[in-house]
């Protein structure tokens, strides 16, 4: 006999309760369920990023300085700790890879006009896009990735960003470093009490 | 007469009609994922869960401690550095995702991984409530 709660979405006259299938029921303790352990909001304030051409990187270039290329950007962290000694499993799973297509708003150059270098670079996915250093309109791409994801303490936000060279580089025509505007980036978070990579077998394997 | 359970956050009356749902923490009303395996894979494959339509499911995915990523040819970052047990993502939007992590569907006879992605580990965890409900 079947122990436990049991609350049926609708009672239908002449079924017995306990061979009515478990899709029917709103509540069945027979099998485990989502439950919500937190809610919010993970931040990541990602700064002001400054990227030289190779020709040009400072020989000490200080914090958020990076060589066009040559290296990532730091990878910038934001965690929350869960403590529940396991992985829990949680929302956002963010995965996400992005040369964005609103790049043109990020670099910081107040006499930049794209319509002034109207010969972009762009990938077959339209989705690497340079700001145009020069007056031949010669580009690069830029690529970064955001991640949510958990081990069994933390919830980790975290981001990492590239600006790959530019043919204005190889050719030696920018000497302005290229500014990169600071970001917050926010994302809603719930994380659940039930365990990510638990073995859960209430039911025979069917055939 | 219909009987009904119903349990609210702290400060709230659970006989009090007006309560809103999102200040109950439990109510028999609501449908309850009842969620009764978590199908392991390790590489690509399919299980057979029989049951006759296709089923709810939650995924979490694995991605490995000693993960190479080449973003840029010839320059690498590593977002997962220094995690313990390997990076956890769950509940994931595979349609988004699917290259990168995993790829699982379901139809009324089985649970398919048909694409591991980087992953190295997929747990699927079916619900006996129906996908399509």
């Amino acid at each position: 006999m079947r122990k436990g709660i049991h609350v049926l979405k609708k009672m239908l006259t002449g079924v017995p309760l306990l061979k009515s299938p478990p899709e029917d029921f709103s509540v069945l303790s027979l099998y485990d369920t989502m439950k919500v352990y937190r809610r919010g909001v993970i931040e990541l304030n990602v700064p002001q990023m400054t990227w030289w051409c190779p020709v040009n990187m400072p020989a000490s270039p200080g914090a958020n300085v990076y060589e066009m290329g040559a290296e990532w950007s730091d990878v910038y962290e934001s965690k929350i700790a869960h403590n529940r000694g396991y992985v829990p499993m949680h929302t956002p799973a963010l995965y996400a890879r992005a040369g964005t297509l609103g790049f043109w708003g990020q670099g910081t150059d107040p006499d930049f006009d794209s319509g002034d270098y109207p010969y972009s670079v762009v990938d077959l996915f339209g989705n690497y896009l340079f700001r145009q250093c020069s007056v031949f309109g010669w580009g690069g791409f830029h690529d970064s990735i955001t991640v949510v994801f958990c081990d069994d303490t933390y919830l980790y936000l975290r981001y990492a960003y590239i600006l790959a060279d530019g043919f204005n580089c190889i050719l030696g025509m920018e000497t302005d470093p290229v500014y990169i505007d600071a970001v917050t980036l926010s994302y809603p978070y719930t994380i659940f009490y039930n365990q990510a990579d638990e073995k859960l077998n209430l039911h025979p394997p069917v055939s | 007469m219909t009987h009904k359970i119903i349990v609210t956050k702290p400060g709230f009356n659970a006989t009090d009609p007006t309560v809103q749902n999102y200040n109950k923490v439990f109510s028999s009303e609501f449908v309850s994922p009842k969620i009764f395996k978590s199908v392991y894979f390790e590489a690509i494959g399919d299980w057979t869960h029989g049951l006759g339509y296709p089923p709810l499911f939650f995924i979490s995915c694995r991605l490995p401690e000693d993960l190479s990523l080449e973003f840029t040819p010839g320059v690498d970052v590593d977002p997962f550095d220094g995690v313990d047990g390997g990076a956890w993502f769950s509940l994931t939007n595979t349609l988004l995702q699917s290259t990168t992590l995993c790829d699982v569907t379901v139809d009324e006879r089985k649970v398919y991984c048909e694409g591991m992605g980087l992953s190295d580990l997929v747990v699927v965890h079916l619900s006996k409530d129906p996908l399509n409900a």
